[in-house]
């Protein structure tokens, strides 16, 4: 007993102050690649764009196009065209909606660069849970690498208690639903029925890939191509598996509590962005019509 | 038989048998002790071939059967072998070959809704179509008595878990019965690697686990590099070691810290989390990823690490050693904690062998079974140490087993880095890929041994890619396992065998 309080202490502190002073990992890590096509020699983007395992790299008559849905950071197309692509080690690539995703190259922004959040709408139906925010975690179909990196937010590196987030096992406690994997064509109805479950205001947060476009398995007889497909989906978080500072910044993206770095696109607002302040509903109504409506709705 | 003459791979030794015979083969082997190792279908036009592949030692003997595609029925080998159940009923379900006299054929790994006479991994489906959902309710098996109720357990649970399903029954607090649905994320894993060529195919062979990526990987590749007598470069084979060690090591501490947050030891987890985060930083100056991601390639491995990182990871590692035997020494004078572990979930030598248990299970059940010394493959032949293993066969056992594997791969890793010499990174793969080649390929995750079966097909593409994850193997023991314990020692047994779902849903 008294050992390991004597050896907690003399550990000391191993916490990361993410997201209020920058940190970053470590320069060898493969998050977004960075195309300058200015540079590119003899057509190597073409074999680029031929060995990409997802189709994540296209090329569109107005130049590359990334998916960052579908890229699933194996850097081949970095190994296969060195002078135009290169791997960066930029985590923070969460998104709002998932046309986000889609970059055209010369979109790419500067490092300074910060765009402001594009959706109002989600902000104002967030706005009433930025501190104390219980996340109910649903696996549909991951690799099981992301499960061990949704785990790790609670180790004392990255200990997200210490920005009011906790995880909860009762979907009628959370405020938000992270969702992780493919989407496999099993999962569609648990997960359905758990959305169902939560009250009013709601976030679903697609984490991964997998979850943002199916990654590798897109297309496969028994995979949905992500969650969007099942679920309406508010933030999307690229990386297979994203690390957990990926996930801390998709989390407070969804929040409000940080911009978003990747630029938005302008875009029709979706349907179920139209939600009834839950606040000026009375107690129980509120309940069961917001369970009705989403069965109706999905 | 002709049409199933091979070319030989060393190791490996094919049997034809036809299939009025196969189960009285099955049973002399099984009888004589020999571990089933895999069951693999695959649809050869206007049959099916099934290879049924036991381990004798240094190399595996493979029983082959063909079934006409007209009538495919063939008699079930589970009554005379346990182990093959899971085995007979993914192929009932995934290429409609019906085992008669099989115990229980319901669905295991295809979605609720699947309609009954669809078989994914027929030719004759295309992995692009997606059939219209079909009633299919899943049953579950009745256990009633005075007062016995069943808790579904799943598939969403409480907890950041991976989703599953177990139905457990009970009469209140001990455990009677576990049935376990897997199956909730099954992602057409093997008909994925049928439109892949061979390159791409090992990305996808690193996500079909993903915390045991370069056990997956290596097991693909060296299953393609056996089939074409490629020889690796032993740069090539010290740097698998390494990598493979590495994950292992991870791995390992992940479930300490797994079984000290259900004994509610806080500190003890977050030290033994934090050691895991250490491991998975230095990952990424190794790979440029958290989980090994991009290290091996068919003919050897992608990249090397620099001398400098080289020698900044042997000083971090010693560092950790040290730190993690003092953190492991205190957790097992914690009698809060171990005595949570000792005696649950026990696994007999007898039941563990019957169902042909692999891995850290295995070995804390007194069966000494490790696929680096049993068939050595990377440098593994040229390394000094022993397999960890215990009689007992409960939770502590496996504790035990993990702790002292923890050990050997630090000693694994310094060898490696000791050893790793200059030299080329890969052997190049020859201009023409013949066809219908095929071999196995094997390593030991850190959950056990992962198998491959791969054949090539037309213009280098994957004709069948068959995959087995130690997960596979284990999970049946674990229900069995688990049965007369009490509820509240649910997760100390299930993080104990330390499984994964993704490897066994595919």
């Amino acid at each position: 007993m008294f050992g390991w309080i004597w050896r907690g202490i003399r550990t000391g502190v191993l916490t990361t102050h993410y997201p209020d002073r920058p940190d970053s990992l470590a320069p060898a890590f493969r998050g977004r690649p960075t195309i300058d096509q200015a540079r590119c020699h003899d057509g190597a983007c073409d074999a680029a764009v031929a060995i990409c395992p997802t189709q994540a790299l296209q090329s569109t008559p107005q130049g590359l196009r990334l998916d960052l849905g579908r890229c699933i950071q194996c850097g081949l197309c970095a190994e296969v065209c060195p002078q135009a692509i290169r791997m960066t080690p930029d985590f923070e690539l969460a998104v709002q909606q998932q046309c986000d995703l889609v970059l055209n190259v010369d979109q790419i922004p500067d490092e300074e660069q910060v765009v402001p959040v594009a959706r109002q709408a989600l902000a104002q139906r967030v706005k009433d849970l930025r501190r104390s925010v219980h996340i109910r975690h649903v696996d549909a179909g991951s690799d099981g690498a992301v499960e061990q990196e949704i785990y790790a937010l609670t180790n004392p590196f990255y200990d997200i208690h210490r920005l009011g987030l906790f995880f909860t096992p009762a979907p009628r406690h959370a405020d938000v639903l992270l969702v992780t994997g493919v989407m496999t064509r099993a999962m569609a109805r648990p997960l359905r029925e758990t959305y169902a479950a939560m009250t009013q205001p709601k976030l679903v947060v697609a984490a991964g890939t997998a979850a943002c476009s199916g990654g590798i398995y897109r297309g496969s007889y028994a995979v949905l191509d992500g969650v969007a497909a099942v679920l309406p989906v508010d933030v999307f978080i690229p990386g297979t598996p994203p690390s957990p500072l990926s996930l801390i910044y998709g989390l407070l993206l969804g929040l409000g509590r940080v911009a978003q770095r990747v630029p938005s696109q302008p875009s029709e607002p979706r349907e179920n962005d139209i939600v009834v302040n839950p606040m000026s509903e009375p107690e129980g109504i509120a309940h069961s019509s917001v369970a009705v409506g989403e069965e109706d709705r999905l | 038989m002709s049409s199933l003459s091979r070319q030989s791979v060393t190791g490996e030794h094919y049997q034809g048998v036809p299939v009025a015979s196969l189960r009285l083969d099955v049973e002399k082997r099984a009888s004589s002790g020999q571990r089933l190792m895999m069951m693999v279908g695959r649809d050869a036009g206007d049959s099916i071939e099934l290879l049924v592949a036991f381990d004798a030692g240094r190399q595996i003997e493979v029983l082959q059967s063909v079934v006409p595609m007209a009538s495919p029925h063939y008699p079930a080998l589970t009554p005379v072998l346990p182990a093959a159940a899971w085995y007979e009923r993914e192929l009932a379900e995934l290429l409609g070959v019906q085992p008669e006299g099989h115990p229980d054929l319901r669905p295991l790994l295809l979605p609720p809704d699947w309609p009954r006479d669809v078989f994914p991994l027929r030719k004759s489906f295309s992995q692009r179509q997606r059939p219209a959902a079909s009633s299919r309710p899943r049953s579950t098996v009745p256990v009633t008595g005075p007062g016995v109720f069943t808790i579904p357990y799943g598939p969403v649970r409480s907890g950041i878990f991976e989703t599953t399903q177990f139905v457990v029954a009970t009469a209140g607090e001990d455990v009677l019965h576990v049935d376990m649905q897997p199956g909730y994320k099954h992602r057409g894993v093997e008909k994925q690697f049928e439109l892949l060529e061979l390159e791409p195919a090992v990305l996808l062979a690193e996500e079909v686990s993903g915390t045991a990526t370069i056990a997956h990987s290596m097991a693909f590749c060296q299953a393609v590099e056996r089939a074409l007598h490629l020889s690796i470069p032993p740069a090539a084979r010290w740097l698998r070691v390494l990598t493979a060690e590495l994950e292992r090591l991870y791995n390992h501490f992940d479930v300490i810290a797994r079984l000290c947050d259900d004994a509610s030891q806080s500190v003890a987890q977050a030290q033994f989390a934090a050691f895991k985060e250490e491991i998975l930083r230095n990952n990424v100056q190794i790979s440029g990823s958290r989980f090994l991601r991009g290290v091996n390639q068919i003919g050897g491995v992608c990249r090397r690490p620099t001398p400098g990182i080289l020698s900044r990871l042997r000083h971090d590692l010693g560092d950790l050693q040290r730190r993690s035997e003092d953190r492991i020494a205190l957790l097992l004078r914690t009698n809060s904690f171990i005595d949570r572990l000792i005696g649950t979930s026990l696994l007999p030598n007898q039941l563990a062998a019957q169902f042909a248990a692999v891995g850290p299970v295995a070995r804390a059940s007194g069966l000494d079974r490790d696929c680096r010394v049993d068939r050595p493959y990377a440098a593994y032949d040229h390394c000094d140490w022993e397999v960890a293993t215990g009689p007992a066969g409960d939770a502590m056992e496996r504790l035990r087993v993990r702790i002292q594997e923890i050990t050997q791969s630090f000693g694994l890793i310094a060898q490696a880095l000791e050893a790793l010499p200059a030299g080329p990174l890969a052997a190049p793969l020859p201009q023409s890929l013949p066809e219908g080649i095929a071999a196995f390929g094997w390593a030991e995750s850190p959950r056990g041994e992962v198998l491959y079966w791969v054949r090539l097909g037309t213009e280098g593409r994957i004709d069948r890619c068959k995959v087995r994850s130690p997960s596979f193997v284990n999970w049946p023991l674990f229900t069995r396992a688990i049965a007369g314990n009490v509820l509240t020692d649910f997760g100390f047994a299930e993080h104990s065998f330390g499984l994964t779902q993704a490897g066994c849903d595919l």
